[in-house]
């Protein structure tokens, strides 16, 4: 038998009035009269047995009516048991339960009171689920943020909502829900329900493909977006990946985006590098439209340099109007080619036409690379410690310890190239160096018949190709094959190009942080003539930048949240982080097997933030999520879809452990128990069978 | 019917009046003369054997009654009338029990039966009887013989005025030393609750109609005796015994009612079968009734 609890616990003070006939019996109890009479002989007899029988009745008389009083009281405070009692039937028993509110601390989250709208209504919630459920707080923006476990005090949830602060991060509702449900998972047995309170920005929603939440749990949302705000934002400024230094003025773009439904004409946009504002321009914003923006800039001096595009704009959210940009000016592309035959007839050298292709000046100036060359054998690790980018030409094999190197080397995100020619016998190569290329070689091939083959199919959205996707430059299917290799491509591999036979001509792989490229001919003239086509020298540079090693200036324009991470080339004593509010403070450095530190902090607002190691000194732009401003909301219909599309289906939630039923708060829970138990149905007909059988007992006693 | 005549012209007089007269002789006196106004032509008068006075003789007057000497003298029929002497001794036994001195309203039982024996006491001495008073409970307490001088009607008039209740009811003893210490029969007048063994009271009374007495039995109760209209629990406490019963009145009634009419009733059957007049009477009935009982019974046996 499960305990008895109550639903109105006030009304069991009634069942105090219990205690009201047996007062008044006591109290007429010692008002007994004394009578005296003439004589008692007529009354001995009788007496004794009717007194006993008197009391007794009015025992039960009292008791009756102390049942009813009782019972009465009872049946208003509408009593159940917490657990299924044997033979009373029903389903609602209560069960353990787990919810998870989850409260939306987005950037978005920041406009018109919507962050403090929704942790009202999660202390709302968290008063309407009371005791019943275990409840646990989670903030989120594109990650779960646990804040207060599930099953912990409800004060300290209430405090756990409370102290919710909106952040800079943009959504991902997807991610946030997954890991809801994964967060959860611990709890298969109970009762489980995700608590949604979110603005439900569109840009915030991705379906996930056939992704749905675990069997058993319930998904409820709460809106707190009361309309669209109009808002202009600024999308993410694009800047080139690759500069050098006093080269040609480079393209900065942003694209402004106006989610209003009115123009805005003429609006100031700024380009500011650094401090200092370089370019002012004004764009006419049409209403739910976007407008691309372009600025020219040469980066005449190598180093980290920062700079923002701003529009000026009145809208629902002035930090969106601005975005910031770094981009890291190196010196030059360092390209190290090793040679595997270095013949003296420059025709038969694949080094040679590439050392001079790279070489080449461009216009006024030093060309963008600077070209070293060493034989195989000459390889080692301290060549590549001063390398952006390296070329394995007609290569068949190094030695073990170059190649630990050069596996370091593509594991710090550096790039190599393969360029295969006779010296590269697909047994030696494929034992050699295979692991490090995104293929192995098969062998030899030729073109159809007397033709040689060409290159046909090439991608041309891809980086390497992209110069040529335009009319009139360059084509690559001029050059002519007359030997390649045919390759065993590796399933991570992709194939850029491919030549007219089929086979593929251009395949890259990732390798580590780095990346590996290889081309099944060769670059002299013994195989093709490439080398003196057109687009050699452009399609030879693009390797180049392709190849350039990331690592050497990394990821400097990152998103607000994602963790950024740093490695230092040097040791130095001291690492200090400042942030855009100028702010400092050490981030987490982590030394790696190498002795080396890795830096790594995580943004948490907009802004450019300086790494200082030693001397050197890196700089990030960290930039809100592009889809977080845009603050148009999901409709109703689509938050019902939204919760359809992860709800378990309907049939997977049968055979689950546990059916999919919602969590219900403490008084609701009670409640619905009770409406199932209904035992104030049996307390009444006790009160109504206690009042019969004293009216029936009371009319025998002749007592009322 | 005498009776029914007196009964119906008599004007009682009420209790309440009665209880505000404190001296018992102007109590005796006020109800034994209304008693007597109520008696017109009272067929009982002229039985005394002192010369009252001369009345013309009618035809039917017993011939006996003539006074010869007179009509020697005037040649007319004279009868002449006696105020009566009597030569009856009559003992007024009163029960002084405690149960006597129950009563539910304002008037005790011995109260009630201290009036009686008063309003009897008087009368029989207008009357020329000699009245004794008995009192007695367990024994005879008091014991005034019977005289019919007017002085002893004082004395025993002052007894009743000073009676307490007290003492248990043990009828048996005290009736037989009784029966034993009358000499001269005569009329035993019984007043009492007959609260005892009714074979002891019997046995005591049959004591006295075999030594040739007749006995009347003035059985007094209270109404609240007769009713027991009792509702609440209730603890009876016994005056005499001081044993106290706790019971539920509305449940033992029908029984209570039953025992009681059981008991009177074999006061009433041992009465008619010794020849002993019986009367119950309550005391919210007249004290009139007890002395036309009495007048009734005089007539009647002497």
């Amino acid at each position: 038998m499960g305990s008895l609890d109550v639903i109105n616990q006030w009304f069991l003070v009634g069942a105090g009035m219990a205690l009201v006939p047996l007062i008044i019996h006591l109290v007429q109890r010692r008002r007994i009269r004394q009578v005296v009479f003439s004589s008692v002989r007529f009354l001995r007899t009788m007496s004794q047995r009717v007194v006993r029988r008197r009391r007794l009745t009015e025992l039960l008389l009292i008791l009756l009516r102390m049942v009813a009083l009782a019972a009465l009281a009872l049946a208003f405070a509408r009593p159940f048991f917490r657990e299924r009692p044997k033979g009373l039937s029903g389903d609602a028993m209560l069960e353990n339960q787990a919810a998870l509110i989850l409260v939306d601390n987005s950037y978005s989250m920041r406009v018109g009171g919507r962050l403090e709208s929704a942790k009202q209504q999660a202390l709302e919630l968290l008063g309407d689920l009371g005791q019943g459920p275990k409840v646990g707080i989670a903030s989120f923006s594109r990650q779960l943020q646990p804040l207060s476990q599930i099953g912990s005090d409800p004060a300290e949830a209430r405090k756990a909502i409370q102290a919710i602060q909106p952040s800079w991060r943009g959504t991902d509702l997807s991610l946030v829900l997954a890991a809801a449900d994964r967060y959860l998972s611990d709890r298969a047995k109970d009762r489980r329900q995700i608590f949604l309170i979110s603005d439900f920005q569109r840009s915030a929603w991705d379906s996930g493909g056939n992704w749905r939440l675990s069997n058993g749990t319930v998904l409820s949302v709460k809106n707190v977006s009361e309309k669209e705000l109009p808002n202009v934002l600024i999308e993410r400024v694009q800047v080139p990946r690759l500069i050098v230094a006093g080269g040609s003025p480079q393209v900065v773009s942003a694209k402004i985006v106006n989610t209003t439904n009115q123009l805005i004409p003429r609006a100031a946009v700024a380009f500011t590098i650094g401090q200092k504002v370089v370019e002012r321009t004004s764009v006419n914003l049409r209403p739910r439209a976007a407008v691309p923006v372009r600025f020219r800039y040469t980066f005449k001096d190598p180093g980290d340099v920062t700079g923002s595009i701003s529009v000026t704009a009145k809208d629902a959210m002035s930090e969106d109007n601005v975005a910031y940009f770094c981009v890291h000016v190196t010196p030059q592309v360092r390209v190290l080619v090793v040679n595997g035959d270095p013949a003296r007839q420059f025709a038969r050298n694949d080094g040679f036409f590439l050392s001079v292709a790279l070489a080449a000046p461009i216009k006024d100036r030093s060309g963008f690379f600077s070209v070293s060359e060493v034989s195989p054998a000459q390889l080692e690790a301290k060549h590549l410690d001063e390398t952006d980018a390296v070329f394995f030409t007609n290569v068949a094999g190094i030695s073990s310890t170059a190649h630990q190197a050069v596996k370091e080397f593509l594991e710090r995100g550096g790039g190599i190239c393969f360029v295969c020619g006779e010296n590269c016998q697909p047994d030696r190569f494929n034992e050699a160096l295979a692991d490090l290329a995104p293929c192995k070689l098969r062998r030899k091939a030729m073109g159809q018949g007397e033709q040689p083959a060409v290159i046909s199919v090439v991608d041309l959205k891809h980086e390497i190709f992209v110069p040529f996707a335009g009319p009139h430059t360059g084509n690559l299917a001029l050059a002519e094959f007359a030997q390649y290799y045919e390759v065993e491509r590796l399933q991570a591999a992709s194939v850029l190009a491919r030549f007219s036979t089929g086979h593929p001509a251009l395949l890259e792989i990732r390798l580590g942080k780095g990346k590996s490229i290889l081309f099944p001919s060769a670059m002299d003239l013994e195989w093709n003539n490439l080398c003196l086509k057109s687009v050699f020298v452009p399609f030879v540079h693009q390797l180049a930048k392709r190849l350039w090693a990331e690592h050497s200036a990394g990821q400097r324009n990152v998103i607000v949240g994602d963790k950024v991470t740093y490695q230092i080339v040097h040791k130095v004593d001291k690492v200090e982080l400042q942030t855009p509010d100028g702010q400092k403070a050490p981030p987490g450095i982590q030394t790696g097997s190498d002795g080396l530190p890795t830096v790594s902090f995580t943004p948490e607002r907009p802004g450019v933030y300086e790494l200082t190691c030693g001397q050197t000194q890196v700089r990030f732009a960290a930039n809100l999520d592009a889809r977080e401003p845009d603050l148009r909301p999901l409709s109703g219909d689509d938050i019902k879809e939204l919760v359809s599309s992860v709800q378990p289906r309907a049939d997977e939630s049968v055979k689950g452990a546990v059916k999919a039923r919602p969590v219900v708060g403490e008084k609701a829970a009670r409640e619905r128990v009770e409406n199932q138990q209904k035992l104030w149905w049996y307390l009444i007909g006790l009160v109504l069978l206690a009042l019969v059988a004293e009216m029936i007992l009371a009319a025998r006693a002749g007592t009322s | 019917m005498p009776d029914q005549q007196t009964t119906t012209s008599f004007k009682y007089l009420d209790f309440e009046t009665l209880s505000r007269i404190r001296n018992m002789q102007l109590l005796a006196k006020t109800v034994v003369e209304g008693f007597i106004l109520g008696l017109h032509r009272s067929p009982y008068r002229g039985f005394s054997v002192e010369f009252a006075e001369y009345r013309a003789y009618v035809p039917g007057d017993e011939i006996r009654h003539l006074d010869w000497k007179l009509y020697g003298k005037t040649d007319r029929y004279y009868i002449k009338q006696f105020e009566e002497e009597t030569n009856v001794n009559c003992h007024i036994l009163l029960d002084k029990s405690a149960s006597m001195g129950y009563g539910s309203k304002n008037l005790t039982k011995l109260q009630y039966g201290c009036y009686m024996a008063a309003s009897l006491a008087y009368f029989m001495m207008t009357q020329r009887d000699a009245t004794g008073l008995v009192l007695f409970d367990t024994e005879i307490r008091t014991l005034l013989p019977a005289r019919s001088r007017t002085a002893h009607l004082h004395r025993m008039l002052a007894e009743l005025e000073n009676l307490q209740p007290g003492g248990s009811t043990r009828s048996g003893k005290p009736f037989h030393d009784l029966a034993e210490g009358v000499k001269k029969r005569g009329l035993i007048v019984l007043i009492s609750d007959l609260l005892d063994e009714p074979d002891d009271v019997l046995s005591g009374l049959q004591h006295f109609k075999f030594l040739g007495n007749d006995v009347i039995v003035f059985h007094i109760v209270d109404p609240a005796e007769l009713e027991f209209p009792f509702d609440q629990i209730t603890e009876f406490v016994d005056p005499e015994t001081d044993e106290r019963v706790l019971t539920a009145p509305q449940s033992v009634r029908p029984h209570y009612l039953s025992e009681m009419d059981e008991f009177y009733g074999r006061y009433r059957q041992g009465c008619a079968d010794l020849k002993v007049d019986y009367t119950l009477f309550d005391t919210s009935m007249p004290l009139e009734l007890a002395l036309s009982e009495y007048l009734f019974k005089r007539s009647r046996s002497y």
